[in-house]
C-alpha cells in the first residue's frame, strides 16, 4: 500500500488562498467562522529595504506518531490504513485534549453553531451532523478514488505535489532523499509526512 | 491496520466531488477566463453545482484554479442573488434599493416607456459593459449599438487596463485580441522582469502563475520593481522598491545601456523591426523616410544595404527588411557612415537616432528619478542584456499615471530589443491571434475583406474604435459623446483627448446637458448596464453617484446577477444567468492560450425560468425596438457568422421555439464544426467531454506562423516598431506631445515631490480574493479568506519610519486626505516594513455598500473614494495615482 505524504514548496507559493477555498468546499468547513484546515500563513520579516514576505501553508501532518492520538481519550482519533490520521466524529467528545497535544495547531473546534450552519447551507448533503474536533483527512475519500487532495489539484503554482514516500521514483521521495524538502519540527520526534521545500 | 469500524468510518468520511457529474465551464470571476469543470450533484433533490477544478485538459490554466476560481459556485447561490425583473416604485430616489418585482415583458415596456416619455435618440443611449461583456459577448455588443445606430459604448477596463497600459505595449508588437493580453512564456525564461503589476500573475491570474511557478522552480532570476512588497515582489530574488511612477525611467536607462553596450539582438533588431529605417529630422521630430497610400498607410521605406553600399527600398508592409520591393536580399545597415546623404538630405538611421535620444537617460540619471541606485540599474541591464531567453513581463493592469502606456511601450521596446517577441522564454503570442493573422493575411493577398471580428491585432479595436469616431459611419452624424467632448474641449483651447475609446470621458458632461455638438445639445439620457459596476470601478464614486442620479438620465437599466453598488441606482433591473447556469452562445478562443484551442460553457445547474442569458436579454431589447432582423444581419457582418443559418435559428428563437443564446450557438457550432471538418453533434461531444479542444498546439503553429519570422503583425509597418508609426501619425494630426513622442523619451509622474512629513504618494493594487470590475464581492469564502489577511488586504499600508512619527499604529483607525481633490476616507492602518516610507498602500475592490450584499457591505474602504476623475490625453486613461495624500489619525 501507498504511504502518501505532500511536500509544499515555498519557493513558488504566493499565498493566494487557492488552497484554503479548495478545501473548504470539498470539506465543508466552517468558513463562516474562520475555521480552516488549511491557511496559509504571511510572514513579513526584516526592515524597510531589506525585507522577506514568506507565505507558509499550514495543514494536518499525519504523523507517523501523532500526538493528537495518543491523548484521546475515547480513540476517535486514529490512523487507517494509509496511515491518513483521522476523527470518528460519532465518538469524539470534543474535549480538545487533541488540539493542545497538536504541534501545529492542525485542529479546531466544529462547533454546535457551525454544525447547524453546515446543515442550512450544504442541506442534504451536509458531511458533518456533529460537534467534533475537526482536521484535515487528507483528501483520503478522493485518494480512494485516484485523485489528488483537493488543494494540492488546485495549487496555481504546483507548490503541494502529493506521492508514495516509499517508491523511490516519486517526486516526493526524490525531494525527502536529497534533503530538499525537510519536516516541520523533526525535534519533536512525530514523523509528519508533509514536508517543506523552503 | 485499521479495524473494520474505522474503515467504516473513513469510507463515510466522504468529500464534496465524490459522485458529482462534471460539467465543462469558463470560469467568470476574472478575465483570465480559465477553463474550469463543474461538480454537479442532488443535494436536497435538485442539481446543485457542489465543486469546481480546474480542467485538466486547458492549455490555458492546465487544471489549476485559483481561490476565485474555486469559490465562484457560491455565486449560484448566493443570498442577494437577482430572481426577478425589478422595477423601481414610482417616487423612490435612484441609490435607494426600493423595487417591485415584474414580468419580463412589463420591465421591457417599461423601459420603452421611459424611452418614449424622454424622447430619447439613438446617440443619447449608452451602454456600459463590464469585461464580461467585452470578453464573451463583443460580437452582440458590437453589433447592438451599429444596429440601434449607438454610438456609445463605455467598456471596463478599457481606460483601467487594455488603453491604459496594454496599448503601450501593443504600439510596439502590434498584438491585441479580445483577450489582448500576453501569455509570456515563463516557464522557459531564464530573467524575468515584473513592472507595476501583482494582477496579472500572484495576485492572481493563474495562466500566468502556472508558468511563472515553474521559473521559480527552475530557479530564473525574478527582479520585481514595486514600491510595495506585493505577493509577487515576495517571490523576487531582487525586489526594487521603485518610487511610485517612475518605472519607465529604469527601462529608459536599461535602453541606454542595452544600445551602448551592443546587448541587443542584432539579427532581430536589423530584421524585424524599423532601426535600420532611414530618418530625418524634421521639425524637431525624427521622420522616417516613407511613401504612403491616399489612406496613410505606409507603402515604403529606405534602408542602407550592407552588402552593397546602396540604398534600397522596402515594402511598406512587411514581416522583413531582408528583402527588397523588387524581391532582391539585402543585409540593412543599422547605423550609416557619418557623411552620408540621400536625395540632398542627410539621413540617420532610427537607430541612430535611438542612441542620441537615450544618451541623457543614464543610469545615474534614472537613480534620481527612480531611487534606485544606478549600478543596480545598470547591472540589471547588462544582466537583461546578456541572458537569453529573458523577459519584461507585459503587465496586465495600466493607469495609475499619465505616463503608463509610455511605461508599457518602453518595455515592450527593450523586449523587442533582446529579440524576445514571439520565441520561446519571450512574449508568445496567443493562438486566436495568429490564427486570425494567418487569414487576414491571405485574405489581404486575394484582395478580399476581413469581417471586423476577424481582424487581428490593432486592426480591430483601431478599426472598431474609428467606427464610433466617425459621424459619418452613423445615419445621424453624431460621434460618441466621448469624442463629441474631445472636439468640444479642443475648439475650447484645452487638449482634449485623441484617442477616447469606450471610454466614459464627458459623460458627466453629457448627462448634466452641458455637452455640445454642431451647436446642438448632445445628451445621454439612456444607459444599459450590463455586468458593470462603475460605481466600484470607476473613478470616483462621486461623479458616477451624481451622473447616474441625475433626473436628465430619463432611463438606467442594468443587467446583472446580484445587486451591485451601481445597480441600486437602476430604474429598471433584468436578472442574468450566471456562468454556472448558462449554455453561452458562442465558442470561444482559449483566451491568451498559446495553443490554438477553442472552448465554451455548458449549463451545469438549471436557473430559475425568470433568469436569461445576455444574448436573449440584448435580442429581447431588439425586438421591442423593432430591430431583430438588421441585428441578426449586423452580427452576420461584423462575426462573418453565415446569414441564413443565423436568420434561420433566430427565426426558430422569435416563434419561441428555442432561446436565442441557443439559437447563436448552434450557428457557432456548426461554423466551427465546418471549419474543423467534423459534425456539430461531434463538435458538441468533444467540448462536452473535455471542455476545450486544440485545434492546433503553439509549436505547431509556430512552425508555419511566428510572427515576424513567417507574419507581419498589425503595426503600420509590419514590423515591431521601436519608433511608433501610430504615435508619428498623432504627432502629424494633433501636434507635438510627449503623450504620443514617437520617439523614446520621459513624462515623469506628476506628483508632488517635496512632501510634507504626513504626505505620501498613494498606490492601490488587487489582491488574490477579489474579482477587479465586476459584481462578485459578495462571495462568502472569498470574503472569509480576505478577513483573515484583514491588515493586508483592508488595510492602509505604513511604514513604521512614518507611523511612529504619526503615532499610527495597526488596527488604528486613520483619515486620507487627497492633496489634489481633496477627496477622504476613513480607513485602518496597517504598519509595516513592506513598503517606501513616502508611500502609501491600500488593496482595490472593497467598501461595497449596497445592503444586500451582505457578506461585503462596509467591509474595508473602496479606492474610488480617494481617486479623482483625472485622465491622460491620449486615449482617457486614468491618472488614478497621480495624486498626494495627507494621513491622520
Amino acid at each position: 500500500m501507498a504511504r502518501y505524504g505532500m511536500v509544499i514548496d515555498l519557493r513558488s507559493c504566493v499565498g493566494c488562498q487557492a488552497c484554503s477555498a479548495a478545501c473548504s468546499i470539498e470539506n465543508q468547513t466552517p468558513y463562516w467562522s474562520d475555521k480552516w484546515r488549511t491557511k496559509v500563513k504571511d510572514i513579513q520579516v526584516g526592515h524597510y529595504p531589506n525585507t522577506a514576505r514568506h507565505f507558509v501553508p499550514t495543514i494536518c501532518m499525519h504523523c507517523k506518531e501523532p500526538a493528537c492520538m495518543a491523548v484521546c481519550p475515547t480513540k476517535a482519533t486514529f490512523k487507517n490504513d494509509e496511515g491518513f490520521v483521522l476523527v470518528n466524529y460519532d465518538t469524539c467528545l470534543g474535549c480538545k485534549a487533541c488540539m493542545a497535544a497538536c504541534p501545529y495547531g492542525a485542529r479546531y473546534v466544529y462547533s454546535k453553531e457551525d454544525v447547524r450552519k453546515a446543515q442550512e447551507i450544504y442541506g442534504d448533503s451536509a458531511q458533518h451532523n456533529k460537534v467534533h474536533i475537526d482536521k484535515c483527512t487528507f483528501c483520503q475519500d478522493r485518494i480512494a478514488r485516484g485523485m489528488e487532495p483537493a488543494c494540492v489539484t488546485t495549487c496555481p503554482t504546483a507548490s503541494r505535489i502529493v506521492g508514495d514516500l516509499d517508491d523511490p521514483n516519486s517526486e516526493v521521495a526524490k525531494d525527502v532523499a536529497t534533503g530538499l524538502a525537510k519536516p516541520l519540527r523533526p525535534d519533536l520526534d512525530t514523523e509528519p509526512r508533509v514536508y517543506y521545500i523552503y | 491496520m485499521s479495524s473494520l469500524k474505522e474503515r467504516n468510518v473513513a469510507a463515510k468520511q466522504t468529500t464534496a466531488s465524490r459522485d458529482v457529474e462534471w460539467v465543462p465551464s469558463i470560469c467568470n470571476f476574472c478575465s483570465t477566463v480559465c477553463n474550469v469543470r463543474i461538480g454537479v450533484k442532488e443535494v436536497n433533490g435538485k442539481k446543485t453545482a457542489v465543486k469546481i477544478e480546474g480542467n485538466p485538459n486547458s492549455p490555458l490554466n492546465r487544471g489549476k484554479t485559483c481561490a476565485r476560481g474555486q469559490a465562484g459556485l457560491k455565486q449560484t447561490y448566493d443570498e442577494g442573488r437577482l430572481t426577478t425583473p425589478l422595477i423601481r416604485v414610482a417616487g423612490s430616489k435612484r441609490g435607494e434599493w426600493n423595487f417591485r418585482p415584474a414580468s419580463w415583458e412589463e420591465a421591457t415596456q417599461y423601459f420603452m416607456q421611459k424611452m418614449q416619455e424622454h424622447q430619447v435618440q439613438p446617440w443619447e443611449m449608452a451602454m456600459i459593459g463590464g469585461w464580461t461583456s467585452c470578453v464573451f459577448y463583443m460580437p452582440l455588443a458590437l453589433a447592438f449599438a451599429f444596429t440601434l445606430q449607438m454610438p456609445n459604448i463605455v467598456a471596463a477596463p478599457m481606460q483601467q487596463c487594455v488603453t491604459a497600459g496594454h496599448f503601450g505595449n501593443d504600439l510596439v508588437t502590434g498584438n491585441f485580441n479580445f483577450h489582448d493580453e500576453v501569455l509570456a512564456d515563463f516557464e522557459n525564461a531564464k530573467y524575468i522582469i515584473f513592472s507595476a503589476t501583482n494582477s496579472g500573475v500572484a495576485a492572481a491570474s493563474t495562466s500566468r502563475l502556472v508558468r511563472f511557478a515553474e521559473a521559480k522552480k527552475r530557479g530564473a532570476k525574478v527582479i520585481v520593481l514595486d514600491p510595495r512588497m506585493s505577493e509577487l515582489a515576495a517571490k523576487a530574488d531582487e525586489w526594487l522598491p521603485i518610487k511610485p511612477g517612475t518605472d519607465s525611467a529604469f527601462f529608459l536607462a536599461m535602453i541606454h545601456v542595452i544600445l551602448r553596450k551592443g546587448l541587443y539582438d542584432v539579427n532581430f533588431v536589423t530584421k524585424h523591426t524599423n532601426m535600420p529605417f532611414l530618418a530625418v529630422e524634421h521639425q524637431g521630430m525624427v521622420v522616417p523616410m516613407m511613401e504612403n497610400d491616399e489612406k496613410g498607410n505606409p507603402t515604403a521605406f529606405w534602408v542602407l544595404d550592407q552588402v552593397s553600399g546602396e540604398v534600397r527600398k522596402l515594402p511598406g508592409y512587411n514581416n522583413t527588411n531582408m528583402v527588397d520591393v523588387e524581391g532582391k536580399n539585402l543585409v540593412p545597415a543599422l547605423e550609416v557612415p557619418k557623411n552620408f546623404e540621400m536625395n540632398g538630405q542627410k539621413p540617420k538611421t532610427i537607430f541612430q537616432y535611438m542612441i542620441e535620444q537615450t544618451a541623457k537617460f543614464t543610469p545615474e540619471w534614472a537613480e534620481q528619478e527612480t531611487d534606485i541606485p544606478a549600478a543596480t540599474i545598470e547591472k540589471i541591464a547588462i544582466e537583461f542584456g546578456q541572458t537569453r531567453p529573458s523577459l519584461i513581463d507585459p503587465g496586465w493592469h495600466g493607469a495609475r499615471y499619465g505616463n503608463m502606456i509610455n511605461t508599457r511601450r518602453l518595455q515592450s521596446v527593450v523586449q523587442a530589443l533582446v529579440g524576445g517577441i514571439d520565441t520561446t522564454g519571450g512574449w508568445l503570442m496567443s493562438g486566436e491571434y495568429r490564427e486570425k493573422l494567418l487569414h487576414f493575411v491571405k485574405n489581404m493577398k486575394e484582395g478580399k475583406p476581413t469581417p471586423v471580428l476577424k481582424l487581428p491585432g490593432m486592426n480591430f479595436p483601431m478599426t472598431a474604435a474609428g467606427k464610433f469616431f466617425d459621424p459619418s459611419s452613423w445615419q445621424h452624424n453624431h460621434p460618441s459623446f466621448a469624442m463629441a467632448h474631445s472636439m468640444a474641449e479642443k475648439a475650447a483651447g484645452r487638449p482634449g483627448v485623441v484617442m477616447p475609446a469606450f471610454s466614459d470621458y464627458g459623460l458627466e458632461e453629457a448627462i448634466d446637458g452641458k455637452l455640445q455638438y454642431n451647436g446642438e445639445p448632445y445628451r445621454i439620457k439612456a444607459i444599459l448596464m450590463n455586468a458593470a459596476n462603475p460605481v466600484r470601478h470607476y473613478y470616483p464614486e462621486s461623479r458616477w453617484k451624481k451622473m447616474l442620479s441625475s433626473p436628465n438620465l430619463g432611463i438606467l437599466a442594468v443587467i446583472d446577477i446580484v445587486p451591485s453598488d451601481t445597480a441600486a441606482y437602476a430604474d429598471v433591473i433584468f436578472p442574468n444567468q450566471n456562468y454556472i447556469e448558462r449554455d453561452e452562445p458562442f465558442i470561444y478562443g482559449a483566451g491568451p492560450s498559446t495553443d490554438h484551442a477553442i472552448t465554451t460553457r455548458f449549463s451545469a445547474v438549471e436557473s430559475s425560468p425568470e433568469l436569461k442569458g445576455t444574448a436573449d436579454i440584448l435580442f429581447g431589447f431588439a425586438q421591442a425596438f423593432g430591430a431583430t432582423d438588421p441585428l441578426v444581419q449586423t452580427i452576420s457582418e461584423l462575426s462573418g457568422m453565415n446569414l441564413q443559418d443565423l436568420q434561420e435559428q433566430v427565426g426558430k428563437a422569435v416563434k419561441g421555439q428555442q432561446t436565442y443564446t441557443k439559437a447563436l450557438r448552434n450557428v457557432s457550432f456548426k461554423q466551427h464544426a465546418k471549419n474543423l471538418g467534423m459534425s456539430a453533434d461531434k463538435l458538441e461531444q468533444i467540448l462536452r467531454e473535455k471542455g476545450v479542444l486544440v485545434v492546433e498546439t503553439a509549436d505547431k503553429m509556430r512552425e508555419h506562423a511566428t510572427l515576424f519570422k513567417d507574419l507581419p503583425v498589425p503595426t503600420p509597418s509590419g514590423r515591431a516598431e521601436i519608433y511608433s508609426l501610430m504615435l508619428a501619425g498623432f504627432t502629424m494630426q494633433q501636434g507635438p506631445s510627449q503623450s504620443w513622442n514617437p520617439g523614446l523619451s520621459y513624462i515623469p509622474p506628476q506628483v508632488n515631490q517635496a512632501k510634507k512629513p504626513d504626505e505620501f504618494n498613494f498606490i492601490y493594487g488587487k489582491v488574490p480574493t477579489v474579482s477587479y470590475a465586476s459584481t462578485n464581492a459578495n462571495n462568502p469564502i472569498l470574503m472569509a479568506l480576505s478577513k483573515v489577511k484583514e491588515n493586508e488586504f483592508m488595510g492602509l499600508w505604513i511604514n513604521p519610519q512614518k507611523a511612529t512619527m504619526l503615532k499610527i499604529k495597526t488596527g488604528d483607525t486613520v483619515r486620507v486626505e487627497n492633496l489634489v481633490s481633496g477627496q477622504k476616507a476613513q480607513i485602518k492602518a496597517f504598519v509595516t516594513e513592506m513598503v517606501r516610507p513616502d508611500t502609501v498602500f491600500m488593496a482595490s475592490s472593497f467598501g461595497t455598500e449596497n445592503p444586500l450584499l451582505k457578506n461585503a457591505v462596509g467591509v474595508g474602504t473602496a479606492v474610488n473614494t480617494l481617486i479623482p476623475y483625472q485622465v491622460e490625453p491620449l486615449v482617457s486613461a486614468f491618472r488614478s495615482q497621480e495624486f498626494t495624500v495627507r494621513v491622520t489619525k
